[in-house]
């Protein structure tokens, strides 16, 4: 479906740059002009007898044409933004930054396929697991599906997280120093490699 | 003329068969020169796990890694890590605070238990 629709929407740009280069090339050729046509040589276009247009400029008729063949698959062939989500909530007594962890929980169909695979997937029932994190803290999962998500805010509530380590103490023997050659990215721009 | 053409025949089979070979060698290896660690972040002191760590590996190829947090157990795993000739570093975060940085020699799928704290 998306395929023939692209198909569509490069042959529409064509026919229209291909309007747009004739009509040019058609003008020079003297076969046209930008004068006023009379009324029997005006190009007119009917819509379900609802819309018409005429002009008595075939020459400029042409041009908009062709540009219009040309932006409106432009307009149409756009990508959908996907919409955002936002996640709302209270975690109070944590004096710790908590992180926000989401994951999609496996989507299995029952279905089975011979050599062909057809399927429909309702993603408004896909759900997410959200989990709020905090250092020393157990953490605390939530469930959220796509349909809940899309209605623009989700709200989390009041949640509380349970402290399970009192302290964590550094212990300056377990970190070893990088050899001074090696420059690695701060932590904020992690995601170089790995799942 | 029949020699010649037997020769260039020869030659395109052997050439098909090496590409067969040299791809097949590609594609074993790409599916191979990737690794996996798994680990859990002890205290020193109680040998519990550490929830909600911040974890990364950190390579001078590859740069940092994704973040991975340890859950309710200390759990954690890292998958698709490069193979490398070159030593990785494991890093492990208390909020912003380094906690713990130890070298790791990665050449395949392995699990670890690291003990953190005083």
């Amino acid at each position: 479906m998306e395929g023939s629709f692209n198909i569509t929407v490069v042959i529409s740009a064509v026919c229209g740059l291909a309007m747009v280069i004739g009509g040019i090339l058609l003008l020079w050729r003297g076969a046209m002009s930008l004068d006023v046509a009379s009324k029997s040589e005006a190009i007119s276009l009917e819509w379900k007898r609802e819309l018409r247009l005429t002009t008595q400029y075939p020459a400029l008729g042409f041009f908009i044409i062709g540009l219009a063949f040309i932006f409106i698959p432009l307009v149409f062939s756009k990508p959908t933004p996907i919409p955002k989500a936002k996640i709302e909530g209270t975690v109070p007594g944590v004096n710790k930054p908590l992180t926000l962890i989401l994951e999609t929980e496996p989507w299995i169909s029952g279905k089975e396929h011979e050599d062909s695979i057809e399927e429909e997937i309702d993603l408004s029932t896909v759900r997410l697991r959200i989990t709020l994190s905090a250092p020393l803290h157990r953490q605390v999962e939530r469930w959220v599906s796509l349909g809940e998500l899309a209605e623009g805010t989700y709200d989390l509530g009041k949640v509380r997280l349970q402290r399970v380590v009192p302290a964590l103490s550094k212990d300056d023997t377990d970190i070893v120093e990088l050899p001074a050659d090696i420059k690695v990215p701060p932590t904020n721009k992690a995601g170089g490699f790995g799942e | 003329m029949i020699q010649d053409k037997k020769d260039m025949a020869l030659l395109c089979s052997i050439v098909v068969v090496t590409l067969f070979f040299a791809n097949a060698s590609i594609g074993f290896s790409e599916s191979t020169n990737k690794a996996t660690l798994k680990g859990q972040v002890v205290h020193k002191q109680t040998q519990k796990g550490i929830p909600g760590l911040k974890i990364f590996l950190v390579s001078e190829v590859y740069g940092r890694s994704v973040l991975k947090v340890t859950d309710n157990d200390g759990y954690f795993t890292i998958r698709s890590i490069p193979i490398s000739e070159k030593k990785y570093y494991l890093e492990i975060y208390e909020a912003d605070n380094l906690v713990y940085r130890e070298e790791l020699d990665i050449k395949d799928d392995m699990e670890r238990i690291f003990t953190v704290g005083k």
